[in-house]
């Protein structure tokens, strides 16, 4: 277990409070396992050919919750599997477009891909947010291509 | 004042999201219609007449920015008022944005975020609410 605080922590959390009106309770360490039920990536590209993939995954609680929250249902009133599927890529969408610049500055110009669902699994990368709210938990990667840094330096001064 | 609107995103819920905040306000939006790409929006834009055009960046086949150059390259078009909706944050590019006359409004954004651009923009006389 490590006690690395995750510079994508707070901006994630913001997304999914203000969009999916899911409630913060903390961070979880940097390392944890969450039981990923939808893992969305949505693929980016950036100045000078960098380009990259950002993972956002889900535990089935969470995703449920972001799903009837986003679409306005009534406490106890089912989501469809397709309504979860929608919600969480929307999430992912707008997660994406707020770490990248959280991350690497406002310089850059991102142009974010459409998002898409792959296999639920952990994904790997570089973990960039770990949370945990009272519907469930989050996890935010980004796949590594090392190119990348040479273009691409992390903002100074970012939380 | 009764105002049409046009709401273009690729995502099917934020299209529902911008659409229900903007006509549950006191903007007086009589009109709601939706696009899922640039391409599409100006389709529509050149069928019907529409008072404002709430707009995302990052879609396919025609981006939010590729729309609005076009969109101002239009003799008959390039008075509409747009207010862009997005997680832009590459100050280049939301300056690109203003410079072609849009208002900014960020995603996530609450209602009343919403509200307080479109109202910004309506105010405005229709000429300096576009592009010069």
């Amino acid at each position: 277990m490590t006690d690395t605080i995750l510079r994508g922590n707070g901006p994630v959390a913001a997304v999914a409070e203000n969009l999916g009106f899911l409630m913060p309770m903390g961070e979880l360490p940097a390392d944890a396992a969450i039981a990923c039920s939808h893992v969305v990536k949505v693929d980016w590209f950036g100045p000078d050919g960098t380009n990259g993939g950002v993972f956002v995954c889900l535990d089935r609680p969470l995703a449920e919750a972001l799903a009837a929250n986003l679409l306005g249902r009534m406490p106890g009133e089912p989501v469809s599997e397709a309504e979860i599927e929608e919600t969480a890529c929307e999430l992912a969408n707008v997660i994406s477009g707020n770490l990248l610049p959280a991350l690497y500055g406002t310089d850059h110009e991102f142009h974010l891909q459409s998002p898409f669902l792959v296999t639920p699994a952990d994904p790997g990368g570089r973990r960039e947010a770990a949370l945990q709210f009272l519907e469930g938990q989050l996890v935010v990667a980004l796949e590594t291509v090392p190119d990348n840094s040479r273009i691409l330096r992390r903002a100074v001064g970012q939380p | 004042m009764a105002y049409n609107v046009l709401v273009v995103d690729d995502s099917r819920i934020m299209r529902d999201m911008v659409a229900k905040a903007v006509s549950m306000s006191d903007l007086g939006i009589t009109g709601v219609d939706t696009a899922a790409d640039g391409q599409q929006a100006l389709a529509k834009l050149r069928e019907s007449w529409f008072d404002l055009v709430l707009l995302d960046v990052n879609m396919p086949v025609m981006t939010g920015e590729q729309f609005l150059v076009a969109l101002r390259a239009d003799l008959s078009l390039r008075d509409t008022l747009v207010v862009v909706v997005s997680t832009e944050s590459s100050q280049p590019r939301i300056a690109r944005l203003k410079a072609l006359g849009a208002g900014f409004v960020h995603k996530p954004f609450r209602p009343e975020e919403l509200v307080v651009a479109v109202r910004e923009l309506l105010a405005k006389p229709r000429a300096e609410g576009a592009a010069s």
